[in-house]
Formats: structure tokens, C-alpha cells, sequence
């Protein structure tokens, strides 16, 4: 019932602002517009018809609802396995309303197959290395942003409460003054304690008793229940924000987080994906988080309600591990030239887990955002972050916002309507798209050349005499990226880089384990040598493997013993 | 004037006439222990899965009426993981009554809690015709028991002499990317896993020990042994150059559950993210969609112990349950110590070791659920009182004096030479790894198995039993009335623990009032007996949410004022202590 009380105040005025797919639009290309699931799959799918010999398509994963996450799988067919070459993860839309997020991954992948080739950056990452491209992990959150356009939710569906949509609606409230948005309201009220900002009349800021302000207005969501107290929710039957459904920093008994970590199915089609596929060695993660356009910080505030954690699991990026995401963060906004600042607190993220459970180097960007604040921003006369939003949309021409408007409530009397439309800090006017995807496609070519790739350069034997050998073998990689971070060390999953003598026929090993292993090999020409002495007639054959599963995955170099 | 109804009306689970059955033809385990009973299980062996399997469908088909059987999932090699259903239909459905779960043998190693929930079903069956007081525990209450939570491992424990605490899935022991390809193995035939050594006299580590010469201790400081102990049975099948070193499995379910989870560098034996197993999944997911579940046990081994959570000292950032909820297991656990002679009631992290993700912690904190994990079986059960404790008797002389006397030798098997295709001439011998140790013997498993049935019993009959306290109604003027109505719990464990109530979790109880003819003025908790005050609720008075639950051996009182005339209809629910209704008279 709730539902379709909703459904009927839906207008255009909302699609408008986001770039939906209507009428006068029908012929615009994928990068035009933001795609719902099904103009989603035909993209991808007509996308890999187009390029079948680099490109591929499954879905790794039903949603609730049985919509397909699509996985894109770029990399030359001939060749080594794709699924064991050096992999750079691109993952979009993890927040339902986040579609620029699905946009961008979806470009890159379009960026990279179109140039394969003729672009010999291009034709050697695919030809080398893996791209996987899942270009919307969220398509049941995403969906709503289509359907329903009245709010701005980042959430999915809970499965446990099909019967309210999967959504507590009366949290998200209800619109009152019939544009179909559903925005703030604010009613005048002797307790009330916000005020409108001298810079900017429109936002609203909490007063300054200590700078003699008084406070003037009580700000609430749209709707008929604001206080949201006529039900109660049990935790975690609420939408979820599958970016808060990963396992590190998980923000126990918190609204919007699942009832437990990865409690979702589309969170365990992505932590299963990661821990499947061994050969992949970076992600770039498009979410509401960012470590790209501004490096991460020094030390980290730990968000509230993390807690339980023991004093070994670390709050922050390694120190060791530090200079990498400096690096690259510097190297993003070379190509690309954005700055800006993300969210924060990214409790319970993919991005997070994927760095601090898998080891991996694990950036983000929310492809668009707030530009860098001019250089007075820490000035306490800065303008707040709601007024420096309202004049980058309005130096962009969009019309974010809803004038505060009277209205009428059932119990609170006369109130002003107004505020952000729904998802216009969120996603960029459609006809920014391409532009901002084409930046982060030329990141992404880039961050692939980084992948570490272990390499056999030497192998040697030295006959000792008495059928005695020496056999000494030295591995190196050239690449920027080392094959584990200091994270990636620490991870139990993450295998150490074995080079091994397979056992020969009246071969003995006298010295040095059959196997040995180390834990990782540097970048930029890092190499490692390891030595065996054996015992075996002249003319023995024996293999020799190494095993480095994110950078490079199974060599083997026969050796003849003479 | 004041008037009080009478508390006629009982809960809607208990009230409806109990129809014992009238045949007592069959045997009864106390009543008559000299006959056998109607299921003739023996508690003084080990029950693989299918002989498990069977003996459930055996107790299935004797008390169809009182117990089903059903299946909540595979496990990794596609075994059901079995889940035994006792609830009386007549008294009403199993999801209406407060429920007690009982798991077992997570780990694949600690096997004799699978008898002991065998033992519990059996017993619950035999004797509900004959004691008054089982017959009373499975009418008003409602059972979910799995005899076996790892019945891979069982096997494999039961069949190879594999001792492995681990589910059965492949796992890169050894971090080569090969998967399980070096397991102990029994070389010498004999049936079970046990030690290597090589004599090497002059040149190893250890030498034979003075008090006994089966068995072995190290050299005195500067001089050399006789011997070099080779660990345990096996072959290096991966050519790594260590033996034995990956197995099938090497991870621990018991780590995979969802609070204060830690990734394996953290938590060792956690896997990728909670419930990742095929086994624990189908446990969670049983125990997601029954709110019902009030008391639960998991039984361990070993040790002898009664614990309960938390399993971190950073838990929340006390280290604690809340005193509210420690009081509760406090209650459970002293007692529990008296009818488990050896057992000791502790805390995981404070007295055992550190876990995290067991699933203690996830039925307290997110299901609501008063949970204990019993170490079943000490070996101070072993010994007469004079040998326990730290006496002067190294522990391996008295475990080969209980070995000689108590197992006529049943459990040490003599060092015995074996050609060794790696190592040569070498010695296999020592103790069983999987009858002695962690297992019970078989004399011994019946009283174990009883005595800690009976101590789930006692902890399932201290879940929630609620009952209609004193209800008045008194007229204020006119036709609006003040109706006091109170609810009492029986028994020791709230309706509602604080864990719940703090985090938010299953739903508080709801106290409503309603009639055709009433208007609800005002409502809230009674505070003031005396001088009739009420903390009132501002808005729905007519239901009043009861976040805290019933207390145990304790009351909720709530008070309405309330025009009109003709009944009202009083309703409290209760996620686990049920629904109870009943009709009052405005007069």
C-alpha cells in the first residue's frame, strides 16, 4: 500500500534532472544517458559481440529480484589463460544510485576494446594482462533510481521485507507538496535549531549560540512521519547499503548494513569473485569513497560504531603500503586532472576489503564530485560544503535544487518544502558522462601497465663434479607494482611465490627444500635467486616451476642437468 | 472498589488439553530400567552418519506425532545435515512456543556431542509417557536439535582415523596452489593415525624415559638422545619436502559466524566471510527465520566446560556481556556447575582462549538467544581424585596407567618397526589420536551424554514461560477506568535479553488493549502501585512497547485509562515468550 502511494507521485521533473531515459532522448548513445538494467545489458552484451576476440560476458551472480551482475572479461583469447595473466578489477554502481559509477566501468571497458589494435598502449594491455570490468554490482539498488525517482537511496532492497518493497519508506519519506521529489522540510519552531547561511540563503546550517545565533528552523525529511516512530525496525530488515556489507570495519547493529556482513547476495558474488580469481593484482573501485583524487589521509578517523576490533587490525593503510597510494593517487590526477573530495567513512566498503582482507591495491573515485574547495577552505568563513555544492551546480547550470516552498502537513501544520533533488550531488548531467568516463578510462589504461609480472631471467647449472649440481634460477619483475603489498603479506589467502624442483628420476635434492617460497618480489626490476644442490646422472631433465598467482600465475623452464 | 480477576485463562500454547497417550504398553527408561526401551539405542559406542542417520529415522518412526526429521542443508560432500524437530501439535505449533536449538560436532573432531543430542531426543521420546516432567518441558516448549553439524568430518574422523576439527572442503594448507594433496596417512594399516620415530642411537633428541619405556622424553641439556620423534603418520605426497602438511580441510566453522568476525590473518581457521560453508549457512539461515529460539547449546569437547560468551576481550569495548545478561548466565551456569561434576562455568575469552566469530557470540548479540558451548568430557574424569590436578605423576604415565587398568590397552599401541619409503627404517606407536584424548570411553559416554541432556533441559526449561499476573479494573468515573494488567515470566531467562534491546535486534513485546466500545486515554508502564502512577508512552498508548521483555521471576505491569464500556481484549506478544490474550469486563 505504502508502494503505490509512492509510485503515484512520481513525475518527470526528477528524471529530467538525473538524464533518465524518456521520450526525446530514445535514440541517445549508452554514454548519453544513465542506463537502467535492461538498456545496461544491451549495452554490455552488444558490446562484446562487437569485440569477441578480447571480450567476454557472464554473470557472476542473481540478484533478489533476477536481474544478471554482468562480468566483462577483456584480454587476447589466444595465449595464456585470461584468468591467470596479471588482472585489474573494475567494479561500478556498489550503491544503488551511484550510476555514474556503472557508466564509467561500462566506458572503460568500451574505451579499451575500441583501440585494441590500433592504440598500442591498449593492444599490449590486452594482450598481456586482464581487464574484468563488472560495471554494476548493485542493478537491484540501482533500479530504483529509475523507478523510484522521487528519493535519493543508495540502498537495495532487503529480501526479508518484500511486502514494504524491501525499504522502510517511512524513513525515506513522503513527498507533501506534489513535485514528485521527495525532499527536506523545515518548520518554524521556538525549538528549532538551524539557520540560513548569511553566503546563501537556500542552505540551511546549524546556529551558533556561542556567536550569538539563534536557532529558527527544525529541519526534517519530506514526509507524513518524520520522527519515524510509528513502527519499529528491527535491525538489519531495512534497504542495504551493500557498500557497508563487506567484512572489515563492519558497522555491527547499524541501520542500512544488512543484517550481517555479506549478507547479500551481489556482496558474496564480489568477495567470492576477488578470492576466486588469484591473478588479479589491482581494483578500481567507482564509489561514493576516494583515495585517487586526493591521496588517503595520514590517519584515518575511524568511523563510530567500529568496534570490537583487536589492536592488530589496522585503522589505516600500512606505512609501507603508503607511498603506493601516494604514487598513484599523484599519477591519477596528472591524466585526469580532477581533484576533489570523496566521502568518507568507508566502513564496511569493497574498496576497504579488498585492501585490508585481500592485500590488494584497492583505489577509488567517485568519477565525479565537489571540485577541490579554493585555497581558504579551512577558513572558518569558508562556505559550508552545501553552499560550495549549490554553486557548482548552479556554475554547471543544473537546477539541484528545490526552492524552499510552503506546504501543508497533516499534524505540523504549515511547513517549507525544499532542499538537493534526489541524487543531484550524486550523479553528473548526463552530458558530462562521457567526458568524465574518458578521464578515468585513460586512468584505468594506465593503472593496467602497472600490474607486476614475475619473469624467469636466468637460469643457471654448475656441475660440482661426483654428479653434483648446483642449479641456480632468478626471478625478476619490472613492473611498478610489487607482486604483494605489505597488506597483501599479511593475508592468509595470499599465497607466497614458490619456485620449485619437480622431483626427476634419480635426481636427490641435497640441499635447499624441493620447494621454496618467498613472500614477495619488488617492483621496478625487484629480483630474487634461489639455489638447489642436487645429485643426479649428466643428461638428467628436471622442470623447474614458479608460482606467482597475481603476477603471472604457473612458469615452467625445463633443465637439463650437464 | 477494586475487583481481580481471576488468573483462569493460561497461555495459548499450554492451555489446550494435553492428550497423554492412555498406552503405557512400552517400555520407559526410569520408570522401568529393566526392560529395553521402544528405540533400542546404545550410548556406549559412536554412531557414524548413517548409523546416525538411522537411529533418527528409527526414533522418527516410533514418535511420529512428537518428532520430525528433517533436512537443512548439504554439506560440502552432499551428506543432509539432519535436524530433529520435537514439538507436540496439540499444544500448538513449534513456531508459537519459546524454542530450544541444540548443535553438535561443528568441529569434526569433538564427535560425542552428536550422542549427547541423540541421547536428548531419545530420552525426551521414552520418558514422555512416564515422567510428568518431561511431558510438561516438551508440551510448552519446542525443540530443534542437529545431531551432527560436520557429518563429512564425522566420517572422516570415524572411517580413515582422521582427527581433522575442519569441514571436508579442499583447502591450500601448505600455500603451494595445489589444494589438499598431502593428508596424514596410515602407513602401517593398523586403523588409526599415530607417531613416528627413528632410533638413531647416539644422534637424536630424545631418549627413552626412565618411568616408562614406551614412552619418550627429551635428552638432559648437553648430552644426545637415542631418538628423533617424526610427527605424525604420513608420506610427503607433494614432494614439498614436509609431510603431511595439506590435508582436506584446515579451517574451523566455528570461526564463520557474523559477529566480531576476523579474517583468517586475525582469526585463524575463518574463512573468506561468514557463513562461507555449506554447513554453517544452513544453520544460520535456520536460525535467521526462527525468532522464536530463546536457549541454545553447542556442544564442544573438551575440557569441561560450561561457557558462554563474549569471545573477545574487545567485545563492544568491554569485554563483556551487559551485568543485566551476565546475571541471566550467571543463573544457568552456577547451577549447571552442580550437575556436571568436573565441568566449570567460564567466559571464552577470559578462561578458554580468544574467538572470534563463534557462534556464541552471533546467537547472543543477533538473535537474542541465551547461548552456552559445553566442553564436553575432562580428563580428570579419568583418574581418582589423587591423581588430578598438577600432582607429581607426569600426565602420560597416568594416561598409560588408565590405558593399562581402565583399557586394558585398548588405546596405546607399542612402538613398532616400519620401512619407511622416505625415512627409512623407522618406529610407528604411541596413543590413538582420536579414542584417547578429546573422546570420552566408551563406559563413560552414557552418563556424559545424560548428564549434560539434562542440563540442556534445565536450561530450556528456564526459557520464557509467561503467565497472567494480577488484572484489575477500576472505575476512575463515569465510564473511564483505570485497567491494571500484569505479565509474569516463571522462569529465568527475560523474554527479551538487553543484548536484543541495545542493538536493536528481533522485536520488542507489545502490550496492546482493545475493545469495541473503548477509547485508550492514556497508557505506559505501571511505576507506583500505591499511588497508581504510569510512565506513560506519548503516542499509540493502546500498545505499549515493552523494549526490555519480561524479566525473569520477575513482572510487567502495564496500566490504561480507558472510556467506554462492555470488554476490552488484552494482548501481550512476545517474539519468544508468545502470544497470550485474554477478555476483561469494564466494571
Amino acid at each position: 500500500m505504502q508502494r503505490s502511494r509512492l509510485r503515484r507521485g512520481i513525475l518527470l521533473a526528477g528524471a529530467l534532472a538525473l538524464g533518465l531515459p524518456q521520450g526525446g532522448h530514445a535514440q541517445a548513445g549508452p554514454y548519453d544517458r544513465y542506463l537502467n538494467h535492461s538498456d545496461l545489458t544491451q549495452a554490455a552484451r552488444g558490446l562484446v559481440q562487437r569485440h569477441g576476440n578480447i571480450a567476454q560476458i557472464s554473470s557472476i551472480a542473481r540478484t533478489d529480484a533476477g536481474r544478471d551482475m554482468w562480468l566483462l572479461t577483456l584480454g587476447r583469447r589466444q595465449g595464456a589463460d585470461v584468468n591467470t595473466r596479471p588482472a585489474l578489477l573494475i567494479v561500478g554502481n556498489v550503491e544503488g544510485n551511484h550510476l555514474i559509477g556503472s557508466s564509467a566501468a561500462l566506458y572503460a571497458a568500451e574505451h579499451l576494446l575500441t583501440r585494441y589494435g590500433s592504440d598500442a598502449a591498449v593492444t599490449a594491455l590486452l594482450d598481456e594482462r586482464t581487464v574484468y570490468v563488472i560495471p554494476r554490482a548493485n542493478p537491484d539498488g540501482a533500479e530504483l533510481a529509475f523507478t523510484l525517482t522521487a528519493y535519493e537511496t543508495p540502498y537495495k532492497p532487503f529480501a526479508g521485507n518484500a511486502a514494504q518493497g524491501g525499504l522502510n519508506i517511512r524513513e525515506l519519506g513522503r513527498d507533501l507538496n506534489g513535485d514528485g521529489l521527495v525532499t527536506l522540510m523545515r518548520v518554524r519552531d521556538p525549538e528549532g535549531t538551524m539557520i540560513a547561511d548569511s553566503a546563501d540563503a537556500r542552505v540551511l546550517r546549524a546556529a551558533d549560540r556561542a556567536r550569538a545565533e539563534r536557532g529558527m528552523w527544525k529541519v526534517m525529511v519530506e514526509g507524513i512521519d518524520p520522527d519515524n516512530t510509528d513502527t519499529y525496525v528491527p535491525m538489519g530488515t531495512d534497504g542495504v547499503n551493500l557498500n557497508r556489507n563487506f567484512p572489515h570495519e563492519y558497522l555491527y547493529f547499524q541501520p542500512h548494513v544488512g543484517p550481517h556482513i555479506a549478507s547479500e547476495v551481489e556482496t558474496r558474488a564480489l568477495l567470492d569473485f576477488v578470492h576466486d580469481r588469484h591473478n588479479i593484482a589491482a581494483v578500481l573501485t567507482f564509489s561514493a569513497y576516494d583515495n585517487l583524487r586526493s591521496p588517503p589521509p595520514a590517519q584515518r578517523q575511524v568511523p563510530q560504531g567500529v568496534t570490537g576490533n583487536p589492536p592488530n587490525v589496522p585503522t589505516n593503510i600500512l606505512p609501507a603500503d603508503r607511498p603506493f597510494f601516494e604514487y598513484v593517487s599523484s599519477r591519477f590526477q596528472d591524466i585526469t586532472g580532477l581533484r576533489g573530495e570523496g566521502a568518507e567513512n568507508e566502513a564496511g566498503s569493497f574498496v576497504q576489503f579488498a585492501y585490508y582482507q585481500m592485500g590488494l591495491p584497492s583505489f577509488t573515485t567517485p568519477v565525479w564530485t565537489l571540485p577541490t574547495p579554493a585555497a581558504n577552505a579551512q577558513a572558518r568563513t569558508a562556505p559550508a560544503k552545501d553552499g560550495r555544492w549549490l554553486s557548482y551546480l548552479d556554475s554547471l547550470g543544473v537546477d539541484g535544487f528545490v526552492d524552499w516552498t510552503p506546504a501543508q502537513h497533516p499534524t505540523l501544520g504549515t511547513v517549507e518544502v525544499g532542499g538537493f533533488r534526489p541524487n543531484a550531488r550524486v550523479n553528473p548531467p548526463a552530458h558530462m558522462i562521457r567526458e568524465l568516463a574518458e578521464k578515468h578510462a585513460d586512468f584505468a589504461l594506465w593503472l593496467g601497465h602497472q600490474l607486476p609480472q614475475v619473469e624467469i631471467v636466468e637460469t643457471n647449472i654448475e656441475a660440482r663434479g661426483e654428479n653434483v649440481w648446483l642449479v641456480t634460477a632468478t626471478i625478476a619483475n619490472e613492473q611498478y607494482l610489487p607482486t604483494q603489498l605489505s597488506m597483501g603479506q599479511r593475508i592468509r589467502f595470499n599465497r607466497p611465490i614458490s619456485v620449485r624442483l619437480l622431483p626427476a628420476q634419480n635426481m636427490t635434492v641435497i640441499t635447499g627444500d624441493p620447494q621454496q617460497q618467498i613472500p614477495r618480489l619488488e617492483g621496478m626490476g625487484g629480483r630474487s635467486t634461489f639455489t638447489w644442490l642436487v645429485q643426479a646422472p649428466a643428461g638428467t631433465s628436471v622442470n623447474m616451476e614458479v608460482f606467482a598467482e597475481r603476477a603471472g600465475g604457473l612458469m615452467s623452464v625445463p633443465l637439463t642437468l650437464r | 472498589m477494586k475487583k481481580t480477576i481471576r488468573n483462569v485463562l493460561c497461555a495459548t500454547a499450554a492451555c489446550i488439553a494435553i492428550g497423554a497417550s492412555a498406552t503405557t504398553s512400552h517400555a520407559q527408561m526410569f520408570a522401568q530400567p529393566d526392560r529395553d526401551p521402544r528405540v533400542n539405542l546404545r550410548f556406549d559406542r559412536y554412531y557414524d552418519y548413517a548409523a546416525m542417520t538411522d537411529a533418527l529415522q528409527q526414533l522418527q518412526r516410533a514418535y511420529p506425532r512428537l518428532l520430525t526429521l528433517q533436512s537443512i542443508g548439504k554439506s560440502v560432500e552432499g551428506k543432509d545435515i539432519w535436524l530433529v524437530i520435537i514439538n507436540n501439535p496439540q499444544t500448538g505449533a513449534h513456531t508459537e512456543k519459546a524454542a530450544f536449538w541444540a548443535d553438535a560436532n561443528i568441529h569434526g573432531n569433538e564427535i560425542q556431542g552428536t550422542e549427547t543430542n541423540l541421547y536428548l531426543i531419545w530420552f525426551l521420546m521414552e520418558n514422555y509417557d512416564a515422567l510428568p516432567r518431561v511431558r510438561e518441558i516438551v508440551d510448552s516448549r519446542a525443540f530443534y536439535i542437529v545431531p551432527s553439524m560436520n557429518p563429512d568430518a564425522r566420517d572422516n574422523f570415524l572411517h580413515t582415523g582422521g582427527a581433522s576439527r575442519s569441514g571436508m572442503a579442499d583447502w591450500d594448507s601448505n600455500l603451494d596452489g595445489r589444494p589438499s594433496n598431502d593428508p596424514p596417512r596410515d602407513l602401517d594399516g593398523d586403523g588409526e593415525i599415530r607417531q613416528m620415530r627413528k632410533h638413531v642411537p647416539g644422534q637424536g633428541t630424545h631418549v627413552l624415559s626412565p618411568i616408562d619405556p614406551r614412552l619418550m622424553v627429551v635428552a638432559p641439556a648437553g648430552t644426545k638422545g637415542d631418538y628423533i620423534p617424526l610427527g605424525t603418520e604420513g608420506l610427503d605426497s607433494d614432494g614439498d619436502g614436509r609431510r603431511g602438511n595439506d590435508p582436506r580441510g584446515g579451517y574451523d566453522m566455528n570461526r564463520d559466524f557474523p559477529s566480531d568476525w576476523q579474517p583468517p590473518h586475525i582469526q585463524g581457521g575463518a574463512n573468506r566471510y561468514p557463513f562461507s560453508w555449506p554447513e554453517t549457512r544452513a544453520v544460520g539461515e535456520w536460525l535467521k527465520a526462527h525468532p522464536n529460539i530463546a536457549g541454545a547449546q553447542s556442544w564442544h569437547n573438551s575440557g569441561g566446560m560450561i561457557l558462554r560468551g563474549p569471545g573477545s576481550q574487545h567485545y563492544k569495548g568491554t569485554g563483556d556481556y551487559t551485568n543485566r545478561d551476565s546475571r541471566t548466565y550467571d543463573y544457568l551456569g552456577e547451577r549447571g556447575e552442580l550437575m556436571l561434576p568436573y565441568y566449570r562455568y567460564m567466559t571464552v575469552w577470559k578462561d578458554l582462549y580468544t574467538v572470534y566469530g563463534g557462534t556464541l557470540d552471533w546467537a547472543h548479540d543477533a538473535l537474542g538467544v541465551v547461548t552456552f558451548t559445553n566442553e564436553l568430557w575432562s580428563n580428570n574424569q579419568m583418574y581418582s581424585e589423587a591423581w588430578t590436578g598438577n600432582g607429581p605423576v607426569p600426565n602420560e604415565m597416568r594416561q598409560l596407567f588408565f590405558n593399562d587398568q581402565l583399557g586394558m590397552g585398548a588405546w596405546f599401541k607399542d612402538w613398532e618397526p616400519f620401512d619407511h619409503p622416505e625415512l627409512g627404517e623407522i618406529e610407528i606407536g604411541g596413543f590413538s589420536n582420536r579414542w584417547f584424548g578429546r573422546t570420552t570411553p566408551p563406559f563413560m559416554l552414557q552418563e556424559l551424554a545424560h548428564r549434560n541432556a539434562m542440563f540442556a533441559l534445565f536450561h530450556a526449561d528456564e526459557m520464557p514461560l509467561l503467565e497472567w499476573g494480577d488484572v484489575t479494573v477500576e472505575r476512575v468515573a463515569g465510564n473511564t477506568w483505570r485497567v491494571k494488567a500484569e505479565i509474569r515470566n516463571s522462569r529465568a531467562i527475560p523474554t527479551r535479553i538487553e543484548a536484543a534491546e541495545l542493538y536493536g535486534t528481533g522485536l520488542p513485546d507489545y502490550f496492546s488493549i482493545s475493545g469495541n466500545g473503548a477509547r485508550v486515554q492514556a497508557g505506559g508502564f505501571t511505576t507506583g502501585e500505591l499511588n497508581n502512577q504510569i510512565r506513560m508512552q506519548e503516542r499509540n498508548p493502546q500498545r505499549i512497547e515493552v523494549t526490555s521483555g519480561v524479566p525473569g521471576h520477575a513482572g510487567v505491569s502495564v496500566t490504561w485509562i480507558v472510556t467506554g464500556s462492555g470488554n476490552v481484549e488484552l494482548e501481550y506478544t512476545s517474539q519468544k515468550g508468545g502470544t497470550h490474550r485474554r477478555t476483561v469486563p469494564l466494571r
